[in-house]
């Protein structure tokens, strides 16, 4: 009998991650640990963090076979293996594989999103238009680096890696998903952890590319909207868009359907589930498959590297152009706009628009951004929506 | 700015998106930026439209009943706060009331006695104290 208890603890040490463990992965949960602790500790996006680092952590566990990257590396998966031989985050994977996670979580934002400061001030959507150069401007980068034999990226993951001067999870998450599923990981996390530093990220950039005459502009008290109109946008935004580029249907389509439900006032329950349960539950499944893809393999190369400067300088041009674009506007308009509303045409909502009021209220403490920022930040929602569509229409 | 990167992609080595793809990339960034833009300037449009058609029956109900200004210049010591009269309805007594209170008392306090002139409400300020200072609180941890 002691034999068999003795063969059975020698089977289990060997079987035991701590026998299989390369270093590779040990790296990788080392790093899941870091990521944990900017979620918890610092409080970057830990939302999203949190999962992504676990998910990570679980991944690399040898031998507990949660997640399988081969199953969905080739063109046509076989879905029938994944659910016959898949782990747990194999199966959940496939909503991200699907495509359903993102377009259920703008169904979320869209119903806790008030478009009205953007319906009061429609020339807001231009700045959402101008923040979205850093994607295309990140895209080149990440051609040209590749082209001078530093990194290897293909076009796909080119523009997978300019997604993420969108400053928008989601929609970073739904265009890698399709053109890159091997640097999803990098990507989520590289996308995650820059909205979390937004602060940080575009303050200097708006300082250095405004006067403080510029900072001070009071702008004019933006008008009541009506409901109806609060009503017709979110419809008339979906027929246009996705008329004009149906790659974008989804992304827009929830966005809006979401943003219905909010301001039609008459399915206050689907409002409440979609914001609450069914956000919170896409949101774990999301997260932590996202985290599972972030193998060892994938993870730890130089083009993670590349991902994570070329992701900062994303964000960074996308500040840039929107500030630019405001100033322009400025000018054009006579002094009546606060360049410091651009940068919040990236889409990370509501941090973006916070920075601008922050830095707004550090030259004049009584001068009141928020709501003129909160027309350019969501309309970079849905700006950055459409450069998905783009992307996903040239190279999908 | 095409040629630029199709000399950059022939004298590099080890490049891995072929030149052929450099005409692809700038379109890329050409055709992004376009039909962002366009989308967008086309939605500015839309709302503005929006805007006018659905406006236009609010501003025509507005501009009826709006009542001719009537001159406020009333003067009363603050012994006697409630002849003070307002343009706006009955409640602003109450108001004026504590106006006129405030006042004395601060008159009290100077040695003085001051007349109420007139009670005329101030422009609508741009936004509440009580709005200013729920952003203020919502804004703070910046």
């Amino acid at each position: 009998m002691l034999e068999t208890f003795w063969e059975t603890i020698k089977t289990l040490a060997a079987e035991s991650a701590f026998a299989n463990i390369s270093w590779q992965q040990g790296i990788m949960i080392l790093l899941s640990f870091l990521l944990m602790y900017l979620a918890i500790v610092k409080k970057f996006e830990p939302l999203l963090l949190l999962p992504i680092a676990f998910g990570m952590a679980l991944t690399n566990i040898p031998g507990a076979e949660l997640y399988h990257p081969e199953f969905f590396m080739t063109g046509n998966i076989d879905y029938g293996q994944v659910l016959h031989d898949g782990g747990l985050l194999d199966i959940l994977y496939l909503g991200v594989k699907l495509q359903l996670f993102p377009p259920l979580i703008f169904l979320g934002i869209g119903t806790m999103t008030d478009f009205g400061p953007l319906i009061a001030n429609p020339k807001s959507f231009l700045l959402g238009a101008a923040a979205q150069a850093g994607i295309f401007f990140t895209f080149i980068g990440a051609c040209l680096l590749s082209m001078t034999g530093i990194t290897s990226f293909t076009m796909e993951q080119a523009a997978s890696i300019g997604i993420i001067g969108g400053a928008d999870g989601p929609t970073a998450i739904f265009v890698t998903s399709k053109l890159a599923p091997e640097m999803l990981g990098s990507i989520a996390v590289a996308a995650y952890s820059y909205m979390a530093l937004v602060p940080f990220i575009q303050r200097p950039i708006m300082l250095a590319l405004t006067t403080k005459k510029e900072r001070s502009i009071r702008m004019k008290q933006l008008r009541t909207v009506s409901k109806r109109e609060r009503i017709i946008f979110p419809i008339a935004v979906t027929i246009l868009v996705s008329f004009i580029v149906p790659d974008a249907t989804a992304l827009v389509g929830m966005l809006m359907l979401g943003n219905l439900f909010r301001e039609s006032g008459v399915v206050d329950r689907l409002v409440k589930t979609a914001q609450n349960e069914l956000m919170n539950i896409v949101t774990i499944m999301l997260g932590v498959t996202v985290g599972a893809t972030a193998t060892a393999a994938n993870f730890l190369s130089i083009e993670t590297l590349a991902i994570i400067l070329l992701g900062l300088i994303a964000f960074s041009i996308g500040t840039a152009a929107g500030v630019l674009f405001a100033k322009l506007m400025n000018k054009l308009s006579g002094g009546t706009i606060n360049p410091l509303i651009g940068s919040a045409g990236v889409s990370a909502v509501p941090m973006a628009a916070r920075v601008s009021q922050k830095v707004g209220a550090e030259t004049d403490p009584s001068n009141f951004l928020l709501m003129h920022a909160m027309g350019p930040n969501v309309s970079g929602v849905i700006g950055s929506a459409v450069a998905a569509g783009v992307l996903l229409s040239i190279f999908g | 700015m095409v040629e630029i990167a199709k000399l950059l992609a022939s004298v590099t080595k080890g490049a891995t998106v072929p030149s052929e793809h450099v005409d692809m990339m700038w379109s890329t960034l050409v055709t992004g930026i376009v039909v962002v833009f366009l989308i967008l300037v086309l939605l500015v449009f839309i709302l503005w439209l929006m805007g006018k058609v659905l406006n236009m029956n609010f501003k025509s109900k507005a501009a009826a009943p709006e009542k001719p200004k009537t001159a406020p210049a009333q003067t009363a010591p603050v012994t006697a706060p409630a002849e003070a009269e307002s343009e706006y309805d009955e409640d602003d007594s109450e108001i004026i009331a504590v106006i006129a209170a405030a006042i004395a008392v601060y008159g009290e306090a100077d040695g003085k006695q001051y007349k109420i002139a007139s009670v005329k409400r101030k422009e609508k300020a741009l936004r509440g104290n009580w709005s200013a200072a729920g952003i203020h609180e919502n804004t703070r941890p910046f």
